[in-house]
């Protein structure tokens, strides 16, 4: 009897120290519409302290040249992970090439940036780390400086079973932070659970959003869905969008070397649209008045305009609310106030 | 001597001033080019001339030069195709119905041949486990379509998918060309996707 509780009592003592001493897998909650094409690198799986390191990383002004940017200066969770501004402003004082990109649901995304030229999350970790316009530090020196700290060389021993800080493992723990950001309890996700009961006008928003021009059937549509469709919101696709007839900024081109693919972008996803003002790749809409109004009477032809964009409908007045309407709907107020994506260290 | 490859960086100075030039596009002066060249010397007099050439010359490589299909995935050749190793291969014609609801003639190479060439599972080898093979279709946005080897095959199937570069009779305009996938009988044509620049063969996992 006493042997056996002794063994009982072993038992519980190694299960408490295993606890204590591993680092489990991070819990990722998969929303099932969003289906599971996505890439996690096998050698950087989600784990709880990797996670939790990332998301100290990504709030830390540390990581700039004079500790004034982070990450989360042009990411900010109350705007989806947006800064507000039509360009950003990091260590140099002077404006970033390209509008500052919501940071919603990159677990689906396949090519980073407006221009697609990070193919993962750990490669584009260290980008805005070593841009003199952004953060302005080479990430081997934002390593010495956390190694040089009390707090660091011990969450990295957690998260990666060693204290030696490196690049590699800050990028590492800043993309695991990143996965985790999932948006996808919006007023539209609760009415698609049949929740939360869409206003007349959102109702006819969502028509206009969803549907092509059908003149046969004399059905008006804006066809958003056909770029910006999909759970998500977006697809993983480069477009030029009519911005103008003479575009100045060469966008993917640069990546691919293709003259096809001049002027070409990211389709951006549309999930907390709303949030993320000002709009496009050089933020020149304030509003989304501006971007509906663009789609709608403004589409400039150009030789590599999206053959999507042709012969798009022009919109009425009220079409144009109600499209707006609909855009407010995939707005997500648990995302944006998720203790869990929030700044560790304004914990009380 | 000719042999060496040119770099973009040696040809600086005949973009004309507003054309973008990406420094991963290699540009190659092919060996037709450079057998003009022969018993030239290159001395003072004939810099002038030879400049007008290269400029000719540059034009065409870099057109030709450029790879403009890849096909890769599991096959046992890999594929860089330019322009010109997709003329070479056999083409055919096939009528099909366009989104316009009009039948019109499109000429290409049938996808059988790009897949032969690269050395998949096909034909005779298309049975067992190659049957959960397929072939993912990727454009210049980044737009997919998926088929199933067995859709492509004509062992299998009765239809020619095609990667077309012409309509009747023209090339195909930009934004829709130079390739895209024509799948004849094909009510609707979401998987005829354009600016094909790539083809990956996959195992389903």
């Amino acid at each position: 009897m006493i042997r056996s509780l002794l063994l009982l009592l072993s038992l519980v003592l190694v299960g408490i120290a295993f606890a204590f001493t591993t680092n489990p897998p991070y819990p990722l909650q998969i929303p099932n519409s969003f289906g599971h094409r996505y890439t996690i690198p096998l050698d950087n799986l989600l784990t709880v302290e990797g996670v939790a390191l990332g998301r100290y990383l990504f709030y830390d002004s540390l990581l700039s040249k004079n500790n004034t940017i982070s990450c989360s200066s042009c990411h900010q969770q109350s705007l989806a992970f947006t800064d507000g501004f039509t360009l950003s402003i990091g260590v140099s004082g002077r404006p970033t090439f390209r509008n500052s990109m919501s940071l919603a649901n990159l677990l689906w995304v396949r090519d980073f940036f407006w221009d697609g030229h990070s193919k993962t999350l750990e490669a584009q970790a260290l980008i805005p780390m070593d841009h003199p316009d952004e953060m302005g530090l080479a990430p081997e020196k934002s390593a010495q400086k956390l190694q040089q700290t009390k707090f660091y060389p011990e969450r990295f021993q957690k998260a990666f079973g060693t204290d030696q800080i490196t690049p590699e493992l800050m990028a590492k723990a800043l993309a695991q932070f990143e996965r985790t950001l999932i948006s996808a309890n919006s007023s539209y996700d609760q009415y698609l659970q049949g929740k939360y009961p869409l206003t007349p006008a959102e109702k006819r928003g969502m028509e206009l959003f969803m549907r092509g021009t059908s003149r046969d059937q004399n059905i008006r549509g804006a066809n958003c869905a056909h770029c910006h469709g999909g759970a998500q919101f977006f697809q993983n696709r480069f477009h030029n969008n009519g911005l103008d007839a003479s575009p100045l900024d060469p966008g993917r081109q640069e990546v691919t070397g293709f003259e096809d693919d001049f002027a070409r972008f990211r389709v951006p996803t549309l999930r907390n649209i709303a949030l993320t003002a000002p709009y496009m790749h050089d933020g020149r809409f304030k509003t989304l008045e501006e971007v509906v109004d663009h789609y709608s009477d403004h589409i400039a032809q150009s030789r590599t305009l999206s053959a999507d964009l042709q012969g798009m409908i022009s919109l009425t007045s009220s079409e144009k609310k109600d499209l707006i309407a609909f855009l407010h709907t995939l707005t997500d107020q648990e995302f944006i106030r998720n203790p869990a994506f929030s700044n560790p260290f304004l914990r009380p | 001597m000719y042999s060496t490859p040119i770099s973009a960086h040696d040809f600086q100075w005949l973009i004309p001033h507003l054309m973008i030039v990406s420094p991963n596009r290699s540009i190659r002066v092919t060996s037709i080019g450079l057998s003009t060249f022969t018993g030239f010397h290159f001395q003072t007099e004939n810099r002038k001339l030879m400049k007008y050439l290269l400029l000719s010359f540059f034009f065409i490589s870099s057109v030709s030069a450029q790879t403009v299909l890849k096909i890769s995935g599991e096959v046992t050749q890999p594929l860089n195709l330019q322009a010109n190793d997709l003329k070479a291969l056999p083409h055919v014609e096939v009528k099909a119905k366009d989104r316009d609801g009009k039948e019109h003639r499109y000429s290409g190479v049938p996808v059988i041949e790009l897949l032969k060439k690269a050395g998949v599972t096909v034909g005779a080898q298309l049975r067992g486990e190659n049957l959960v093979k397929y072939a993912l279709v990727r454009a210049a946005d980044g737009y997919e379509v998926l088929f199933a080897l067995p859709e492509l095959d004509p062992e299998f199937s009765t239809r020619t998918i095609i990667l077309a570069e012409s309509v009747d009779g023209t090339s195909l305009p930009s934004g829709t060309g130079p390739y895209r996938i024509v799948v004849p009988e094909e009510k609707k044509p979401a998987r005829w996707i354009r600016e094909v620049r790539e083809i990956e063969i996959r195992f389903v996992k």
